[in-house]
């Protein structure tokens, strides 16, 4: 009997820790969520009491804040600056500041609608929004401060007991819509993630090893302090989360490093029944990484199943009904290409990616920054080319598309295009000149009063739908003449590159001898005894 | 007319393994190469690797046979008879001479061919086996490329040696008819017995 208890109480010993990092507490039952509860901020101040250091973790992350810590951004001055999506421009909706009842339907928090909103105020926090597993919690249109949705009524008590860990939707609520609609944005990420077949991604398949974002984008120390960067955001001088994490450096052929008893069960799960790989193949594989980024190879397409905006051009925009309402274009396909209020877009699915060199930062065109609108303005050049440290071959979505700036002052704009008739709000007013100066007066820049609209291209490297096996890039898509990284620096590819003049001796040496042996022949036929 | 048995079962093996293992080596590299295209890569350099591992097989067991079968002689220049030679396929071939030099199996090859042979084998074998066997293993022994400065360079030495290899191949195919008949000279590698005259 006692040896009976021994065993039981070592083995219990040995599987605790394993099962406590793990598990999940019904949240049903607590007393603290046993409510009623009327309104958002009542509901995170229930979670608070027992989460009160999760509450302050929060309130220092990007995605509270919507920018970074001080970083310096390379090729520039050297001060280090807090940059983030709160503060920056892109080619899609260009940015946040004076659009914030509009954008920030996409902030963990209750009510940034304006400078005014408090950071500090851990009970602005919208936990639900990560954390809901019923899928019934709706955010609101625009910021409101009580977090209530425009349409139905949120029944908080069963939402706030049905809290729960993040999941794929849960992330995908905001990072799959980013842009105003799904898959808008990144061309990587978007709601077919949801449902992923083994051939869409297999990492978020449940075909696949059935992975939920936050398997590799959790805090390592700081679990709310979720890692890896967008380099739409980020220049990327701090953490970087990479595949090497869990696969090494030299990935084929070797073991990768689980971080749990349940990314192990579910790699072995996956593995299992696999042939093993050929030692030369995983070698040459391996030999590849030196120059290679993983994605390059494994992300062979991008947007799969649901198209992306690759096009955006804002200075087709305006055109609208008497009632004010946006006129609206769609294609085929089912895809906005033309909105009044936004202007002229062009959509792309199953994509090629492009390639760059790229060392994982980016330079970052900040608001003010003079540019010569002669050129195409690239507002986040990936950084890093050959030889250099860390720098590999990425692919790309890179984003393109026409957008404001004030022709004086030679800067982009950032316009003020959300809010109520008459503030100037483009998307209601379909004044650019209003639309600027309210906006550049938000974010305290002068506006000379004269605008244009010049081209700008922005870098989204691809990360995710990655794929393995036979669906992997194939050795010829790049060893190839028109291989997909002709033009690319520092490579010597057998199949796409050559010595022209080896090339061009060669053959007429070929060509000579020949023709030698031709002339010869006909000589000696010419020449035959009859 | 007389006959005389100049190659041996082993010669000829050699010969045409060798011949499908160059042939093979040559389609598949210019596939690799990127100048054809009727095969995908991975597939060619998968046929290119394999047929490169048998032939420096092939090569250095026949290297071995050569060496204990003393026939290695064959291949080392002679004094004299090259002028003749030249002023045959220049001059007499035309008019129908005769050769000047007869085959035995103390001298397989005229002095032509042992020139051409040799610069085969000490030029064109050692450059295409050295660097096809660097650029095979540079991933499995990464410290290749700090020596060669990556791939580019083996690579160009490569095809410029593929290129002499394809002239040497047609140059061959056009001489294997000056034999006594068209197809004379063929037929000796096929069956081994050469005519005498």
């Amino acid at each position: 009997m006692a040896r009976v208890l021994w065993t039981a109480s070592l083995l219990a010993l040995i599987a605790a820790p394993a099962m406590s990092a793990e598990r999940a507490v019904d949240h049903r039952h607590l007393q603290a969520l046993q409510g009623p509860f009327r309104d958002g901020p009542s509901v995170t101040r229930a979670c608070l009491s027992c989460h009160s250091q999760i509450g302050q973790d929060l309130l220092t992350t990007p995605h509270w804040l919507w920018r970074g810590e001080d970083t310096q951004i390379p090729g520039r001055d050297g001060v280090a600056r807090s940059i983030g999506k709160a503060n920056l421009v892109n080619n899609f909706c260009i940015g946040v500041q004076s659009n914030e009842s509009s954008c920030t339907r996409c902030h963990i928090g209750f009510g940034w609608k304006d400078k005014t909103f408090n950071f500090k105020d851990p009970t602005k926090i919208d936990c639900l929004v990560c954390h809901d597993t019923t899928g019934d919690y709706a955010r609101p249109m625009s910021a409101d401060p009580h977090g209530a949705p425009a349409s139905e009524p949120v029944d908080w008590t069963r939402i706030a007991q049905n809290v729960g860990p993040t999941s794929i939707q849960s992330c995908g609520s905001c990072h799959f819509n980013g842009g105003g609609g799904e898959g808008v944005k990144h061309g990587d990420l978007d709601p077919s993630l949801s449902e992923a077949s083994l051939g869409l991604d297999l990492h978020m398949s449940k075909e696949g090893l059935g992975f939920t974002c936050s398997t590799c984008h959790r805090g390592e120390e700081i679990p709310h302090r979720i890692t890896g960067h967008s380099a739409s955001v980020s220049v990327r001088t701090g953490d970087v989360l990479s595949c090497s994490k869990c696969h090494g450096e030299e990935p084929h052929g070797r073991a990768y490093i689980a971080r749990t008893q349940s990314e192990r069960h579910a790699a072995e799960k996956f593995r299992a029944g696999r042939k093993p790989t050929n030692p030369h193949d995983d070698g040459l594989l391996n030999w590849h990484t030196r120059k290679l980024a993983c994605q390059t190879c494994h992300i062979p397409r991008y947007a799969k199943v649901l198209p992306t905006k690759i096009w955006w051009d804002w200075s087709e925009a305006g055109r609208h009904q008497e009632n004010g309402d946006p006129v609206q274009e769609v294609d085929d396909q089912g895809n906005i290409t033309y909105l009044g209020i936004k202007g002229a877009f062009r959509w792309g699915k199953d994509l090629v990616p492009e390639y760059r060199w790229y060392n994982g930062q980016n330079e970052r065109y900040l608001l003010g920054d003079r540019f010569d609108p002669k050129d195409v303005l690239v507002l986040n050049r990936p950084l890093g080319g050959p030889g250099e440290a860390g720098a590999k071959i990425w692919p790309f979505k890179v984003m393109r598309g026409r957008q404001i700036y004030d022709t004086e002052n030679k800067y982009l704009i950032q316009p003020k295009l959300s809010g109520a008739k008459g503030s100037g709000a483009y998307w209601k007013d379909y004044d650019w000149q209003k639309a600027a100066a309210v906006g550049m007066a938000y974010a305290n820049l002068p506006y000379s009063g004269h605008y244009g609209f010049t081209e700008t291209v922005m870098y989204w490297p691809l990360s995710h739908m990655n794929v393995d096996g036979g669906q992997t890039l194939s050795c010829s898509e790049c060893h190839n003449r028109q291989g997909r990284l002709k033009g690319i620096a520092g490579l010597y590819l057998p199949g796409q590159h050559r010595s022209l003049l080896i090339d061009v001796l060669g053959w007429i040496a070929v060509a000579g001898t020949f023709l030698a042996a031709l002339a010869h022949g006909i000589l000696r036929w010419r020449k035959r005894t009859p | 007319m007389k006959r005389v048995y100049l190659f041996k079962r082993y010669e000829r093996l050699w010969h045409w393994v060798q011949a499908l293992l160059v042939i093979t080596l040559s389609v598949t590299g210019f596939v690799i190469h990127g100048t054809i295209g009727f095969v995908a890569f991975e597939r060619a350099l998968d046929w290119h690797e394999r047929a490169g591992l048998v032939l420096i097989g092939l090569t250095l067991f026949t290297m071995f046979w050569h060496f204990t079968t003393g026939e290695g002689k064959q291949f080392l220049p002679k004094k004299g008879g090259l002028a003749e030679q030249i002023r045959f396929y220049t001059a007499g071939i035309f008019r129908r001479e005769p050769h000047p030099s007869i085959p035995s199996p103390e001298a397989k090859f005229n002095p032509h061919q042992r020139i051409a042979y040799l610069s085969l084998l000490i030029f064109i074998f050692p450059v295409q086996i050295v660097t096809g066997f660097l650029l095979w293993g540079m991933n499995r022994w990464p410290v290749i490329a700090t020596y060669t400065a990556g791939v580019k360079p083996l690579a160009l030495i490569h095809t410029a040696g593929a290129f002499a290899m394809i002239c040497f191949i047609l140059m061959h195919l056009y001489m294997t008819t000056t034999g006594r008949t068209l197809l004379s000279n063929l037929r000796a590698m096929i069956t081994g017995w050469a005519d005498e005259s």
